[in-house]
């Protein structure tokens, strides 16, 4: 047993013997001047921990994001050039499937088939990119992998959708006209004002992405912040799950207005919005 | 809005080409439908892609894969419901048989690292992955419906107050939602049936207000207000019928993601609690001895993957079959 001395001691420097409101503005006060508050278990602050584990998890949805849109845009181009084609449609039904496969059965499935059965990459574990880069990469592969396939196909679809229309429009057919390769009509006319829906989309896709994260982390046992959110959930450790849940939600508000300021880059009109109208 | 004759969707049953088979599975395993056999070189064809090619009246049939789809989730709500009654080994038996047999007569499936029956597992798990999907849903279509047709129809600051509500509800990353829920209040069936019902309100109050808005332009709508129609009676008896069909299509969709959300919550062991069979617990479980035996985890995978894919499917293939405005307009 604790004696009831020690008990109160250590409540008081947790500060749990303050009223609710008054631990929730103490809380928001040390939260804005960047103290994210210690953990319960081993004492150890918050804000350090978040520190060690966010490389990993940016890393892994800047990986997975890059893969997805590498083999993304030229797909869904492929299959916008014939719609209905048999490109387009094997293309379709891929996605289909994809996309009824839950994030953490495609990385069970990954683990199974590339380091279980043939042992090319490791299933677990991780070091860190200024450690070793080739051994870094090995360790991330799979995990982003995992995630870039969900979004892949996702990505895939709404840009064909987005394509289709674009290649309706007049001024492709002017380029087509002055006799302009079809590879310098798909890239250099038709793809930049196809990819509105896509940067959207991406956007949106954040929200999965986090949540993927956190599933491709377990799986995978990459010390990024999905794990250390689990593993203080398993722990009771309220402290460093509150503080974890703050940042993934500031960060996914930062992500989405990058992705809104986005807009002005890719499309012209929005930056002068009110002069067309 | 009237609508021009010229722009109704050229789409009648008598207008489609001979040939065609009228299944959708036809159609998407690649029959040359209209001109599209006569494709010349791509840049040829780059611009006029399919432009001049009317919808044909094959998409909207609902099709044999459709009814396939059907089948399977009613083979699974059906088992789940008659779980007690089938000659089915105790899910939870540890020890009553030897672990990690392969399938036979005796075990369908085989057993698993614990000599747990995998088919009796599945079968059983099916009801909490059924409960979670159907009831959480029914939740949000309860509460986003009524919200959506309210919000729809009145528009107005109320409409802006929901709607913005939504947009920041949808922004949030929902596996976070969850773990941050079962984190504060512990797991339990309850707390995961409320907590995704309350994540899926958002989406369906979106879809629901967005149809009742372009409803409630309608003539008919203008006629039952005319005719001296209260507001309740236009909303419950000529908004409603118009935009239910496809917030159901959409609410099989949303039933799929459900399941989906709770799998992940179960493969990550703060579902309900063990030793209750989940199939993304099963999943998990099977995880660990993926090296000696595969199996165990392949079959509540298969499981799942049919039964997304089937809800993901029906819920599309209806979405297009109620669309009606698709490819005419």
């Amino acid at each position: 047993m604790i004696p009831a001395k020690g008990l109160a001691q250590c409540r008081h420097q947790l500060g749990l013997d303050q009223s609710l409101p008054g631990q929730y503005v103490q809380y928001l006060d040390n939260s804005l001047h960047g103290n994210l508050g210690t953990s319960y278990l081993n004492g150890q602050t918050v804000g350090k921990a978040v520190k060690q584990a966010l490389p990993v998890t940016v890393e892994l949805l800047v990986l997975s994001q890059l893969i997805a849109l590498v083999v993304a845009v030229p797909l869904g181009i492929l299959a916008a050039l014939r719609p209905d084609g048999v490109f387009d449609q094997v293309s379709t039904g891929v996605a289909f499937g994809l996309l009824a496969i839950p994030a953490f059965m495609l990385g069970v499935l990954l683990v199974y088939l590339f380091a279980v059965s043939f042992h090319v990459f490791p299933a677990t574990g991780w070091t860190p990119l200024t450690q070793d880069l080739g051994d870094n990469l090995k360790h991330a592969i799979l995990p982003s992998l995992t995630l870039a396939l969900g979004s892949l196909a996702v990505y895939m679809r709404v840009l064909r959708t987005d394509m289709i229309a674009t290649l309706r429009e007049d001024f492709i057919t002017t380029a087509r006209a002055k006799g302009m390769p079809t590879s310098h009509i798909l890239l250099r006319h038709a793809l930049r004002p196809s990819t509105f829906a896509l940067v959207t989309v991406a956007g949106i896709n954040i929200g999965t992405l986090i949540t993927g994260a956190f599933l491709v982390e377990f799986i995978f046992q990459l010390p990024g912040i999905g794990l250390l959110t689990l593993s203080s959930i398993y722990a009771r450790d309220y402290g460093i799950v509150q503080a974890t849940v703050l940042v993934v939600a500031v960060g996914f508000v930062v992500i989405n207005l990058l992705v809104d300021l986005l807009y002005a880059a890719i499309d012209p009109r929005t930056r002068h919005a009110r002069a067309t109208v | 809005m009237p609508e021009p004759p010229s722009s109704r969707p050229p789409s009648r049953p008598d207008v489609v080409p001979a040939g065609i088979p009228s299944t959708s599975l036809g159609v998407m395993a690649g029959a040359p439908a209209g001109g599209e056999v006569l494709e010349g070189p791509a840049d040829v064809q780059l611009g006029e892609a399919k432009t001049a090619r009317a919808p044909s009246a094959a998409i909207r049939r609902l099709g044999f894969a459709f009814w396939i789809s059907v089948g399977w989730v009613a083979l699974v709500i059906l088992l789940a419901v008659l779980a007690n009654l089938l000659p089915l080994d105790d899910p939870n038996g540890i020890g009553s048989s030897l672990p990690k047999q392969s399938p036979s007569l005796q075990h369908l499936l085989g057993t698993d690292s614990l000599g747990r029956d995998i088919f009796s597992r599945i079968i059983f798990g099916a009801r909490v992955s059924l409960i979670v999907g159907f009831t959480s849903i029914f939740i949000g279509m309860v509460v986003g419906g009524t919200l959506g047709l309210i919000a729809g129809f009145y528009r107005g600051p109320l409409d802006a107050i929901f709607d913005g509500a939504s947009t920041v509800a949808l922004a949030f990353p929902a596996l976070v939602f969850l773990l941050a829920i079962v984190a504060a209040v512990g797991q339990s069936l309850f707390t995961v049936v409320v907590s995704i019902g309350i994540l899926s309100i958002a989406p369906l109050f979106r879809i629901v207000r967005a149809n009742t808005i372009v409803y409630a332009q309608r003539e008919f709508v203008l006629a039952a207000r005319a005719l001296g129609a209260r507001r309740i009676r236009i909303m419950a008896r000529e908004i409603l019928p118009n935009v239910l069909p496809t917030a159901l299509s959409f609410a099989l969709v949303a039933v799929a993601i459900a399941i989906v959300a709770e799998g992940a919550l179960a493969f990550l062991g703060l579902s309900v609690r063990p030793p209750t069979p989940t199939w993304g617990g099963m999943i998990s479980e099977g995880r660990t001895s993926l090296e000696q035996d595969a199996l165990i985890c392949l079959w509540p995978s298969l499981a799942l993957f049919f039964t997304v894919l089937a809800l993901n499917f029906a819920g599309d293939r209806l979405r297009s079959f109620f669309e009606i405005r698709e490819g005419g307009l």
